[in-house]
């Protein structure tokens, strides 16, 4: 089908991409402790980006047998559209490493395995005095392949799988939820994690408000860089002046301690593959080093605008234009334990989950949001947890003030490798 | 279609369920003067869902096989150990085309484009705006439900959504603000356009010169906008059955109970055409006017098909789903307080320090513990009943059994929002709304 629709194109446009998807989901829905209903869904899909006479046009379908068409609407699209000189061409191909980021035990996973593993986890809980009030399985397969008048012509094969918990303990009225995931078979690691999570919330208190040492969690340094810094170093948000990061390049942004690379490329990290959604070999890229910016994100577009290589940060689906999105986050470890860490906090909250993080201020940094998981420090020990509390204040403030970075990498969910972090002051707002 | 019920019925199946939808999307996205995207889609999805000893089955595909898809719903169905049995089961027969002034498939590409390059002129206007992202896109859609019921339905549905993003600077200094409309209108939506995107230029301009707000506890009144998103995140979420039967809600056993000041109503009414408008729900039940809180009273959850028959009550019409391939689970329509009897200039003049709280950024709520977060666009300080300088960063945070009896003072001015709701990884349209209210006591975050 792929050379009918590449056929097609040749004959009737200068440039084209063809980005075809063909995806098999199924998901294991838990309720009230129970497996409550599965889904199974099969999808194949079609987008069509071509450029003509200096002008791009993109259509997208789900009706394959009927390419022409969507063919024939991306070049009249095209027509309509004004011509953007800043177009050069797709992306080109590269070197890329084999397709095998993914599980072949995934794809054979089926709906008996799902539920054998809930099954076991439900057990788990269950030993805990928990109760499982609701959960997910959902396991996916995807086949990408993109084609493109420069020679890309690339498949690349992604698996991923994740349980998703929401536990209850009844005791305390007290609930948590968190999720294992992977490209490859899930363990139960995490779930363990987020059982002690959830007993160790038993006593929960709105302390005063004041300003305190802070200590994020991986899982809150996730949230954080993914609302924040994730939009201000996005290439078409610096290039269309809505980036705090615009004319940084070079110069110091963060805590000289912080070093942050994204890497595409790690075997078994969830965000890696072979290349990125235009055909982009995946490579690993310094984003700041040692508080220094380094380099913005790329796609194909704006990589020929700025006159720069691409990093390779193309994101879409058939349905959608590439944007730019990342893959793997790391942060580079520092030399501290946690408990030498936290033996240096007099007094301090360590919060590892927050509520409403995406209504922050990307353009300012400034964001203040509730606390769903954190506890006091006192004298160096975590005591009680909190409740009806929140903290404020601004990222960017938060990133230059770094006292510790923990000497150990933990995944913080989202293809976050990151470790705890200790800042200098937050505001905490509570009685 | 209907062929494919028997088939399913003759494997065995309890119910069947057949949906499709076809859809036509276009998308315009001008950033400044230049066009970023134009974009056309057109997509097929089929779906089925069965219930099979006791247990659904779904499954979905972008090719008409139903057989296929039967097969496999059975399938699934079959590992789950359930004792559903449904009870008021849909059979409704109706055919509903959404009504518009200015139909959508007639306006070309070209006329919509320019519409948005004709936009972008405003900006000289307004001299701190660095940027303006304009996006307008809209979809007609052809959705199908049949059952073994005898239920069928059908909507012709119209939908476009406008938005306008502008940036400003000043210095160093960079602000933005975004206003949006969205629901099931024709083009004639971008009459209101320009209103829309004078909103987003002088907002983000003023912004540049907004304070941020101080932290601690105040008395505070909200707008219509993120009243609406407060009624939406504290209590509608709170009402949804499934989080009842999960025990997810600390609404759960407090039917009949006063759990709010006795000036609070609120509803959740599906007809309302609004953008979040049902003609019927997934499942196939009409949409109604449901009273969630009368008087302070917790008076009714929301149902779907499902939740209905496990609690033995009738449906409510909010059985929900993202798309025709996700699961339908309870969800809301249009969510808001009901009118009350004070104005918003009596409610200013009862503050004597506090905060006067518009729009909204977003919001999360986690209804088992009851806690809840969404942040204002802006707003302004109040001091001796008096409005004073405009502020910005301004977040709200509580618990629902906490702050449901401070409210204290409700106004007549109820206008309606036009949002989205994320829910189980699905989203849906919603509107949600509120006439101006006081809260007596509220934790402000601010980073002053």
């Amino acid at each position: 089908m792929i050379e009918k629709i590449k056929e097609y194109l040749k004959k009737n446009v200068e440039q084209y991409e063809i980005y075809y998807e063909d995806s098999l989901t199924e998901t294991c829905e838990l309720n009230k402790g129970q497996i409550d209903v599965f889904t199974s869904g099969k999808i194949k899909g079609l987008g069509i980006r071509v450029y003509n006479n200096k002008r791009i046009g993109f259509s997208t379908t789900t009706d394959i047998q009927n390419f022409k068409k969507c063919c024939d609407e991306a070049i009249s699209i095209a027509k309509l559209n004004e011509k953007d000189e800043h177009f050069v061409r797709f992306a080109k191909p590269g070197k890329y490493k084999e397709d095998n980021y993914y599980s072949k035990d995934v794809i054979n996973l089926e709906a008996e395995d799902m539920k054998k593993y809930m099954e076991d986890a439900i057990k788990m809980i269950n030993k805990n005095n928990l109760k499982l009030t609701s959960g997910r399985y959902y396991k996916s397969n995807d086949s990408i392949h993109i084609l493109n008048s420069e020679g890309v012509d690339v498949v690349s094969t992604d698996t991923w799988n994740y349980a998703y918990f929401e536990l209850l303990d009844e005791k305390t009225g007290v609930s948590h939820y968190g999720m294992e995931g992977s490209y490859d078979l899930l363990g139960y690691e995490k779930l363990k994690e987020l059982i002690t999570r959830l007993k160790a919330m038993n006593v929960r208190d709105t302390p005063k408000t004041e300003d305190m040492k802070l200590i994020l969690h991986p899982e809150a340094i996730a949230d954080l860089l993914d609302n924040f810094f994730v939009y201000n170093i996005n290439a078409e948000n610096v290039q269309n002046n809505r980036s705090l990061f615009i004319n940084k390049l070079n110069k110091e942004i963060f805590s000289n301690k912080l070093t942050i690379i994204d890497d595409g490329t790690i075997e078994g990290y969830k965000a890696s593959s072979r290349c990125d959604d235009e055909g982009t070999s995946r490579k690993r890229i310094l984003l700041v080093d040692k508080g220094i910016l380094k380099s913005y994100l790329y796609n194909s577009y704006t990589a020929n605008k700025d006159n720069v290589k691409n990093t390779g940060h193309a994101s879409r689906n058939y349905a959608s234009i590439p944007g730019i999105g990342t893959t793997n986050i790391l942060i580079e470890k520092g030399n501290k334990n946690f408990t030498e860490i936290l033996k240096s906090v007099n007094k301090g909250i360590y919060v590892k989950r927050v509520l409403g993080l995406h209504t922050m201020n990307s353009l300012t940094g400034d964001f203040s949001v509730g606390i769903s998981e954190g506890h006091i420090i006192k004298n160096g020990e975590i005591k009680h947890a909190v409740k009806d509390t929140m903290i404020s204040g601004n990222v960017l403030e938060l990133l230059k003030n770094i006292e510790e970075i923990e000497d150990k990498i933990h995944y913080g969910g989202d293809g976050y490798y990151v470790p705890n972090i200790l800042f200098n002051k937050i505001k905490v707002i509570g009685k | 279609m209907k062929e494919f019920i028997k088939y399913g019925e003759d494997k065995g199946a309890e119910y069947v369920e057949l949906k499709s939808a076809s859809t036509i999307k276009n998308i315009i996205e001008l950033q400044n003067k230049h066009v970023k995207e134009i974009s056309s889609s057109q997509m097929k999805y089929y779906s089925v869902r069965v219930l099979y000893n006791g247990a659904f089955g779904t499954a979905y595909s972008n090719e008409q096989e139903y057989k296929e898809l039967i097969d496999k719903a059975i399938k699934s169905a079959s590992l789950v150990k359930k004792d559903l049995r449904l009870s008021n089961i849909p059979n409704i027969k109706n055919k509903i085309k959404t009504s518009y002034k200015k139909d959508l498939s007639a306006i070309g590409l070209e006329e919509k484009k320019n519409k948005l390059l004709e936009l972008t002129k405003l900006m000289k206007e307004y001299p701190k705006i660095n940027s303006l992202k304009l996006v307008q896109s809209d979809l007609l859609e052809n959705y199908k439900l049949i059952n073994s019921h005898g239920a069928e339905l059908e909507w012709n549905d119209s939908f476009i959504k406008f938005l306008a993003y502008a940036f400003s600077q000043e210095g160093n200094r960079l602000e933005s603000y975004p206003e949006v409309k969205r629901g099931h209108y024709g083009y004639e939506l971008m009459d209101e356009a320009e209103k829309i995107t004078r909103k987003a230029l002088e907002y983000s301009q003023k912004l540049l010169n907004a304070k941020l707000a101080k932290a601690g506890n105040f008395p505070v009144i909200l707008d219509q906008k993120l009243g609406g998103v407060f009624t939406h995140e504290a209590i509608g979420h709170a009402t949804e059955a499934d989080a009842v039967i999960n025990g997810e809600t600390v609404l759960k056993n407090k039917l009949n109970q006063l759990i709010a000041s006795s000036n609070v109503t609120i509803l959740d009414d599906g007809t309302l055409k609004t953008n979040g408008w049902v003609p019927f729900d997934d499942d196939g039940n009409k949409s109604q006017k449901n009273v969630l809180i009368k008087k302070g009273v917790l008076n009714k959850y929301l149902q779907s098909l499902e939740t209905s028959s496990i609690l033995g009550v009738k449906p409510t019409g909010n059985g929900r789903a993202q798309s025709i391939a996700n699961v339908i689970i309870p969800r809301m329509t249009t969510t808001y307080i009901a009118k009350g009897d004070s104005s918003f200039e009596e409610i200013i003049k009862t503050i004597k320090e506090g905060y006067y709280l518009i729009g909204s950024m977003g919001g999360q709520v986690d209804t088992s513990k009851g806690e809840f977060l969404f942040n204002a666009k802006h707003g302004y300080h109040v001091v001796n009943g008096e409005i004073k300088e405009l502020v910005k960063g301004v977040s709200l945070t509580g618990n629902i059994l906490d702050i449901m009896p401070k409210i204290s003072l409700v106004a007549k001015d109820l206008e309606f929002g036009s949002g989205l709701c994320g829910k189980c990884s699905q989203t849906v349209p919603v509107s949600e709304g509120a006439p101006h209210f006081k809260i007596d006591i509220a934790r402000v975050g601010g980073q002053e």
